[in-house]
């Protein structure tokens, strides 16, 4: 008798969970999709989100407002009801979940934009330092660090000045590539220098104007920036070690010029 | 850089003189000091260059100067350089050469491109800074005789007792170490004496 009123309650319990288990996979959604209004966004713009449970009898519901976020950078973007603000240029996944379904994952691509121009988004440090060349997302020859502290440290000045520390970032490559051809390679890793060197000083006596105070490309840009690792300071010194000894003439007048190797029209008044 | 570009400016008297001889043309050669990678002597190179266009102006720059060059002596750090600028003053080059540096050529160089300016017709403006001094001072003295009247130096900040020639304009700063170090070992009896010095 004690027996079967334990069972009976045990079997009265398994029914109740069941139930309830029951009513809650009815109300459930088979899945969830998630859309974006844009999948690419400017740093401080903001796109919206929107958000549907699919159910097995094939209707549907907007959750949006009901759905907990799952990014894979915190704190790069926030989220206010249907509307995602950017807060960081990264590349981030972004997955709703809701009465514990996952939706889809949608990869959404925060980029920052400077006079007009998009920079990479920020390497992975230990990735970009496992290798001499680094991290060049957006293939340009101009390692993605190097060319966003470019950016942003050249923005508020003259736009030469952003040309000639890319022409040297493309300069340097060579460098780090192919260091025992110094002699080689020499006039065009220094181009940059001799491009500055003209509108630092040369462009004047050619009724142009002096667009540079301060060197673009200077010695903290190159031993503090570009050549940021003990394996591409190695390079650069034994590069720098093989120029040793000679004797290097400057180019005249328009030659410095001739050395730039962006569009120079663009500066003459 | 400002300090450096009035250094250039200040010193530069030599070249006015040069500049009364209308046939003769000179080649200006830079030397580099201490813990300066090739760019940056480059770079100081191009304002040397600049220094001289504004003292003479652009046109008797075309007339006087021939070329504008950098003779280039790599860093190998604070303390190498130091200890190689040590050695180049006390005259014991000889014991770093005996280790497999490349300093001889470095100076034969130097050396190979006055002697090709002297026969180009030109003279020979050096403008060594700190232990650019001392690789050009060796330089200098790897001329023919014949070939050293053609040559002139300027130096700024040298770290030696001696002049570079004899009779060198010179100028030190007096907060600067390095021109210290000159009167360390002026009185040692194989050490060249040293000139009448301009200390501002």
């Amino acid at each position: 008798m004690n027996f079967d009123f334990k069972l009976s309650t045990l079997l009265l319990t398994l029914l109740i969970i069941l139930f309830f288990i029951g009513c809650k996979n009815e109300n459930a959604p088979l899945s969830l999709q998630l859309n974006i209004t844009k999948s690419s966004l400017m740093l401080d713009e903001n796109t919206s989100l929107q958000v549907s449970a699919l159910y097995d009898d094939n209707t549907s519901k907007d959750v949006t407002h009901e759905v907990k976020w799952i990014s894979s950078h915190e704190d790069a973007v926030e989220i206010s009801k249907n509307i995602l603000f950017s807060k960081q240029d990264t590349n981030i996944t972004l997955q709703a979940k809701y009465e514990g379904i996952t939706s889809n994952a949608l990869a959404l691509e925060i980029y920052k934009e400077i006079n007009g121009h998009r920079l990479p988004p920020e390497p992975d440090e230990t990735l970009n330092n496992s290798t001499l060349l680094g991290v060049d997302v957006n293939n340009n020859g101009v390692r993605d660090d190097v060319e966003r502290w470019i950016y942003e440290e050249y923005k508020e000045k003259h736009p030469v000045h952003i040309d000639i520390a890319m022409q040297a970032g493309r300069a340097y490559k060579k460098v780090l590539e192919t260091p025992e051809r110094a002699l080689e390679i020499h006039d065009e890793v220094n181009s940059a220098t001799t491009c500055q060197i003209y509108y630092k000083y040369e462009a004047k006596y050619f009724n142009e104007p002096i667009l540079i105070q301060e060197d673009a490309v200077n010695k903290y840009f190159r031993l503090k920036i570009y050549y940021n690792t003990q394996e591409r300071m190695n390079a650069y010194l034994q590069y720098d070690k093989l120029l040793s000894g000679g004797v290097y003439t400057l180019l005249e007048g328009k030659e410095q010029k001739a050395a730039c190797d962006f569009n120079t029209s663009k500066y003459e008044e | 850089m400002k300090k450096l570009f009035l250094i250039f400016v200040l010193l530069l008297n030599p070249l006015v003189a040069l500049a009364d001889i209308n046939e003769c043309k000179t080649d200006v050669y830079f030397a580099n000091g201490i813990l300066t990678e090739e760019e940056t002597a480059y770079s100081n190179a191009g304002l040397l260059r600049e220094a001289i266009k504004q003292m003479l102006g652009q046109e008797p720059f075309t007339q006087k100067i021939g070329k504008v060059t950098y003779a280039y002596n790599n860093t190998i750090g604070f303390w190498s350089d130091g200890i190689e600028t040590f050695l180049q003053k006390f005259g014991w080059m000889g014991l770093r050469d005996s280790l497999g540096d490349v300093h001889a050529s470095d100076v034969q160089t130097q050396i190979t491109s006055y002697k090709q300016s002297i026969k180009d017709g030109h003279k020979v403006l050096a403008v060594a800074h700190s232990q650019g001094n001392l690789f050009t001072h060796e330089a200098f003295r790897g001329l023919d005789p014949w070939m050293q009247d053609y040559f002139e130096a300027v130096s700024v900040a040298s770290p030696m007792s001696a002049d570079i020639k004899y009779g060198t304009a010179r100028i030190d700063w007096d907060n600067d170490i390095v021109p210290r170090i000159a009167t360390v070992g002026a009185s040692l009896p194989w050490m060249m004496p040293s000139s009448v010095r301009n200390v501002s």
